[in-house]
């Protein structure tokens, strides 16, 4: 059968394609065992019919058997014969596979054996067929025609020991009711006189027959049985319009004559080859189109082409905005055009190389429900976010390592159901498969809710294996030591069992997701589960990047390691840096970070030796002195023509997974698009590059790999890594307790600090704008009146002179826009929130502590805003007070700066205020005392606020205490939750006026309730 | 130069000359894409000596061999102006080399290649003695009027590189 290449080749990706989804929908059919959904079987049906249909049109016999075996055991589930139990899926599944194998090879398909997927298909098929619908034995019986196709007819016991015993010929006659020139009764008053019809049927192309009948045909299929031989066959008046072909029960090779056909007019090669119901793949290949309109097939190859020249086009995109900027010239606005246009462009090109990760997620269905049966185990897969997009080769890219990590999921993970049971766990393990954006990127999260990672063994692999030692250990957050688990070579073939195995080969899922330049943060709880996130980049092709310059040449260093930049000035340059055993490093908010030079960086070949590294930090620091003191010899005047110095050190801090180092430049030159180029084959081999691109003048830079230069460093293994300062020590201890905190000062006495998230914004302002009313002062900011504060009218702190320009300080949810004057921004830093309430207290401030070497005060802004307006709030107070007075509110909250701040609220209005520290806490207070008023954060250690006003609305006592929940996520989600639990509000935290307003609400409607 | 290609018989062909090292090699004209007078080199730190780094033609980027240095003739002075000749695809993807003294495209009959196998003729000699001094990229020499033009294969850089890195 010579047929054109492309016919057949689409034959293939279509077929393909429609087995694609089987699988899943196979799996989704088997859990509605109870109430099987037509449409999805149908669907499935559909499917197999068109490949079975398309495979006889091509001559693949083997695929087109066992497409119709598999037909013939789906319509039993149409005929609702049998239910769609595991048994027959499992067949259905080992057979869509071996149609895969077939497809994937198709012209040697007639070669592969099938007999043993077709036996056992039919085994079921038999023992249903007989056990559930015919008690008289009868049997779907398989006939040849000459060119080796199936059809198939029910037979009787009876009818078959008549064939089977007999010399006459059987015939299959098609008729085509629709074009029948007579009646179906002449048709077989006149077939009888001349011989037998075992069987007959009639089937039809349409699906359903309610939408699709009038377009369908309806074929009358007789199974003929008589003396005749062809040649007088076909001289039966009423056999005109029929297509008959003669049918042998053994199969026999296609050699044998061509095909007689007795139609008018003989249609095209499809019409005659197909026993069952020809016209099957045409009708179908046009209602497909209709499904998905306006999508086409697209070489991948012409993709590539598109992206090629839409990359150029950014090339040249920016080249011109580069242009632009000198000139200034009229032509701006097309150039803008042409900006946005290469944009929008870009980004249209790069979608129609994306496909949703759903493409690969879907097989993790079936490697689940496989490794379940294997491992004895009960899992179940949930997998949401399929539909986001991603490009295609990361998605190719992706496949091994998600699988790697599914598999570790069931293999590991999920208990076994006994242990499960045990652990007062349900029995069915749940995997959990997510993908989102966020922030640009895609992050896969791979959850499992079984046995998590056990940190100690962990711990003692690290020593035992010397990654690390044991004081190294004590140091560690759990994150850190779990990331242990992706170290190569972190589990060996003896430490396996002990480690639950986890870690075998995790290392190379590392180096796989980072090749792709994302990150991989392991979670683990003992008991609870573990949970994988990889974040990835959308595409791989353009990646925002930080153009650096270092001895007359640009690099770009990836985006996504950026961290932040900094830059050192004057005397800086060499107080600043200093040097731990044999590297340079920088305090960068009390950690060390270690800085690695660039330029000594490209200049070593080889990988930095120990000596390397003190000979550059040696060589650095006195190169700093020298240019130390010319530049004070400068500065004091003594400028001399050859003296030359530098007066700033710009390095950019970048992170490699967990670790941090700096990265010193000559320049930083800004962010820009680049478009990534692989390194060419010859350089694979250095470390150090990730790739190369062609900047918007026209040069070449080199895309910097920053894990290869940790590693070309030794960075990353380095002795100074995480190794905090001293008197830091204790922080570790809070480490959940972390606040990110702004210091600052205003004049040159205190140091004042206010929670980062309690503020908006910092404005720098001209003090020159500022105005006086009265005695407020006031800025307009974006046309608002500010009021000002200044800290030394309120607090009995040092005062400041004003200078030119200055800060104010916008904190959120106030009742009136206001601002905190402030002369100097020192840094933000991450601290507990343990404040000294004893040494130093004053209205108005939270507590003091040392940080920086300096008594810091915390300031309490709300109260701040109040005293500031004095006449509002005196007013609201004193109404407070007299209502308030005598009534208890319970307080729920773990982080104690909150707990503090909130209490403070409550007391400055009149309440007594009684506090816990999580739910347990407060249901032991609640059990004992009367309170007027709950308020809880809803995320608590030991037992979360949703638990915990669960327990209180189970008491009858309790029920009708009013409640606020505090939080600080406001979400839909969070919000239904909270509300579902039985608290009566949601407030979130910091908002004082709202809560307080509600708190007030609440206890007057009980009130009135009440009475 | 699509001109001069079109009147090339059978047996003749079109080689790029350049010299080095006082001798003239010439590589056939159709691997080569292109000849680009000086250009502004990336250099690629951390890689072998004999790349010169990369260049930027049209928003592709080619990686640059430095052929002296490739031919151990750095230190040959004499450098009148650096040229790229950038091969094709066939050749190998994205390769390029940079010569001195780049010379004219020279019409040869192929019948007066000899090959370096053959030996014992009057070539021989010289061919031997560019074997000791250098990596071997010749694949034979051919007399032209006044002097000998050492063939050059280009695909032979790439091997000869593969094996360095």
């Amino acid at each position: 059968m010579e047929l054109d290449q492309a016919i057949f080749d689409e034959f293939i990706s279509e077929s393909k394609e429609l087995l694609e989804p089987i699988e899943n929908d196979l799996m989704i059919f088997e859990k509605q065992i109870d109430n099987p959904d037509e449409k999805l079987l149908n669907k499935i049906f559909r499917a197999i019919h068109t490949i079975k249909g398309a495979s006889s049109f091509f001559g693949m016999t083997n695929i087109n058997k066992l497409t119709h075996t598999m037909e013939t055991l789906l319509s039993s589930f149409r005929k609702q014969e049998i239910k769609p139990e595991s048994r027959y899926i499992d067949v259905l599944l080992e057979a869509s596979d071996l149609l895969h194998t077939m497809l994937d090879n198709a012209q040697e398909s007639n070669n592969i054996d099938i007999s043993g997927i077709i036996t056992k298909l039919n085994m079921l098929l038999n023992k249903d067929t007989t056990a559930n619908s015919s008690a008289q034995g009868e049997q779907v019986i398989e006939f040849y025609n000459h060119v080796g196709h199936a059809v198939s007819f029910i037979l009787d016991q009876t009818n078959l020991e008549i064939m089977n015993h007999s010399k006459k010929i059987s015939y299959s006659l098609k008729f085509n009711l629709l074009q029948l020139k007579v009646t179906p009764y002449s048709i077989i008053r006149t077939l009888l006189e001349t011989g037998d019809i075992l069987s007959s049927n009639i089937t039809t192309d349409a699906v359903d027959l309610h939408e699709h009948l009038s377009k369908a045909s309806i074929v009358f299929n007789i199974l003929y049985y008589t003396y005749l031989d062809y040649q007088n066959l076909i001289k039966i008046p009423v056999l005109n319009d029929a297509e008959i072909a003669e049918l042998l029960r053994e199969k026999q090779s296609p050699q044998t004559p061509p095909e007689k056909n007795l139609g008018d007019d003989p249609g095209p090669a499809i019409q005659n080859g197909n026993g069952s119901d020809p016209s099957a793949p045409t009708a179908l290949d046009n209602k497909q189109a209709t499904e998905s309109p306006g999508t086409i097939r697209i070489k991948v190859e012409l993709l590539d082409k598109l992206m090629t020249f839409a990359t150029e086009l950014v090339l040249i995109r920016n080249q011109q905005l580069q242009a632009i900027d000198k000139s200034g010239s009229v032509s701006k606005t097309s150039v803008q055009r042409l900006d946005l246009i290469t944009s929008e462009l870009q980004e249209a090109i790069m979608r129609t190389r994306m496909q949703p990760v759903g493409n690969i997620f879907n097989k993790f269905s079936r490697i689940v429900r496989e490794l379940a049966k294997n491992l004895d185990k009960k899992i179940e897969i949930s997998i949401t976010g399929s539909e986001v997009e991603l490009d295609k080769t990361i998605i190719e890219s992706l496949t091994d390592p998600l699988t790697h990590l599914i598999r570790n999921c069931c293999d590991h993970g999920i208990e076994t159901p006994d242990e499960r049971r045990n652990k007062g766990k349900q029995e069915v393990g749940m995997i959990t498969l997510r993908a989102y954006h966020e922030a640009g990127q895609i992050n896969l999260e791979i959850k499992d809710d079984g046995r998590g990672i056990n940190l100690e063994k962990v711990k003692k692999v690290a020593v035992a294996r010397g990654f690390k030692t044991a004081n190294d250990l004590v140091d560690m957050s759990d994150k850190e030591i779990v990331a242990l688990i992706l170290k190569p070579g972190f589990t060996t073939a003896d430490t396996v069992s002990d480690l639950s195995g986890r870690g075998v080969g995790l290392d190379v899922v590392k180096s796989n997701i980072e090749k792709l330049s994302g990150t991989i943060e392991i979670d683990t709880q003992a008991g609870k589960g573990t949970t994988f996130n990889l974040r990835l980049p959308l595409t791989l092709a353009i990646i925002p990047s930080l153009i650096v310059v270092t001895d007359g040449y640009k690099y770009a260093i990836p985006q996504s390691n950026v961290e932040e930049m900094a830059c050192l000035y004057d005397d800086d340059i060499l107080e600043k840096i200093e040097i731990a055993g044999n590297q340079e490093v920088y305090r960068l908010r009390d950690k060390l970070l270690p800085l690695v030079r660039l330029n000594e960086v490209l200049k070593n070949p080889d990988v930095f030796s120990d000596q390397v590294c003190s000979e550059i930090s040696q060589h650095y620091l006195e190169e700093r002195k020298r240019n130390d003191i010319i530049m004070k010899l400068i500065q004091n005047g003594d400028e001399k023509d050859d003296m030359e110095y530098i007066d700033s050190c710009s390095f950019v801090v970048i992170k490699v997974g967990h670790d941090r180092f700096g990265l010193i430049v000559d320049k930083i030159i800004g962010t820009e698009e680049i478009v990534v180029k692989p390194m060419h084959p010859l350089l694979k081999s250095l470390d150090c590059y990730l790739g190369a691109t062609v900047m918007g003048d026209g040069n070449v830079a080199l895309i910097l790999d920053i894990e290869g230069i940790a590693r070309h460093t030794g960075i990353i293994s380095g002795v100074i890594k995480d190794q905090d300062l001293n008197n830091n020590e204790d922080d570790k201890y809070y480490k959940n307790d972390l606040q990110t905190i702004l210091l600052f000062k205003y004049g040159q006495a205190e140091q004042f600090a206010i929670n980062l998230p309690l503020i908006q914004r910092i404005e720098k302002i001209k003090t020159s704008a500022i105005e006086r009313i009265s005695h407020k002062e006031y800025i307009n900011i974006d046309d608002k009146s500010i009021l000002i504060i200044r800290p030394d009218q309120m607090l009995k702190v040092g005062g400041c002179e004003d200078t030119e320009e200055m800060f104010l300080i916008l904190p959120k949810y106030m009742r009136t826009p206001t601002g905190i004057l402030c002369s100097k921004i020192i840094d933000t830093i991450d601290t507990n929130m343990e404040l000294d309430t004893n040494s130093y207290m004053e209205d108005g401030i939270l507590g003091t502590k040392y940080l920086h070497n300096h008594i810091t005060l915390f300031l309490d802004i709300y109260r701040l805003a109040e005293k500031a307006e004095p006449e509002w709030f005196s007013e609201r107070n004193k109404k407070a007070r007299q209502l308030n007075n005598n009534k208890k509110i319970l307080l729920l909250e773990d982080t104690s700066f909150f707990r503090e701040l909130v209490k403070g609220y409550f007391v400055a209005d009149g309440y007594e205020v009684w506090v816990a520290e999580n739910g347990e806490e407060g249901l032991e207070y609640i059990n004992n005392n009367d309170f007027n008023l709950i308020v809880s954060d809803l995320e608590m250690p030991v037992m979360d606020g949703w638990e915990f006003i669960e327990k209180v609305r189970e008491n009858d006592r309790n029920k009708d205490i009013p409640s606020i929940a505090l939080t600080a996520l406001d979400t839909n989600e969070v919000r239904e939750r909270a509300f579902n639990s039985g608290f009566d509000r949601f407030e979130v935290k910091l908002e004082k006026e709202k809560l307080l307003d509600s708190v007030t609400e609440l206890l007057e409607s009980k009130k009135n309730k009440g009475n | 130069m699509s001109n001069v290609m079109k009147n090339t018989d059978e047996d003749k062909r079109l080689y790029c000359t350049f010299r080095l090292a006082d001798r003239l090699h010439g590589i056939n004209i159709l691997d080569v894409k292109e000849i680009k007078a000086n250009t502004t080199f990336t250099p690629v730190f951390h890689a072998p000596k004999e790349i010169k780094g990369y260049v930027n033609i049209r928003g592709h980027i080619y990686l640059i061999l430095d052929l002296p240095v490739l031919m151990k003739h750095e230190n040959t002075a004499g450098n009148t102006g650096k040229h790229l000749i950038i091969f094709k695809q066939s050749v190998s993807d994205s390769l390029g080399i940079v010569v001195d003294n780049i010379g004219d495209v020279v019409e040869i009959n192929t019948a007066d290649i000899e090959e370096r196998r053959k030996r014992g003729n009057a070539s021989g000699q010289s061919v031997d003695n560019e074997r000791r001094r250098s990596p071997d990229f010749s694949v034979g020499v051919c007399k032209l009027k006044e002097e000998l033009m050492i063939v050059i294969e280009p695909r032979n850089f790439l091997n000869s590189m593969s094996a360095l890195v």
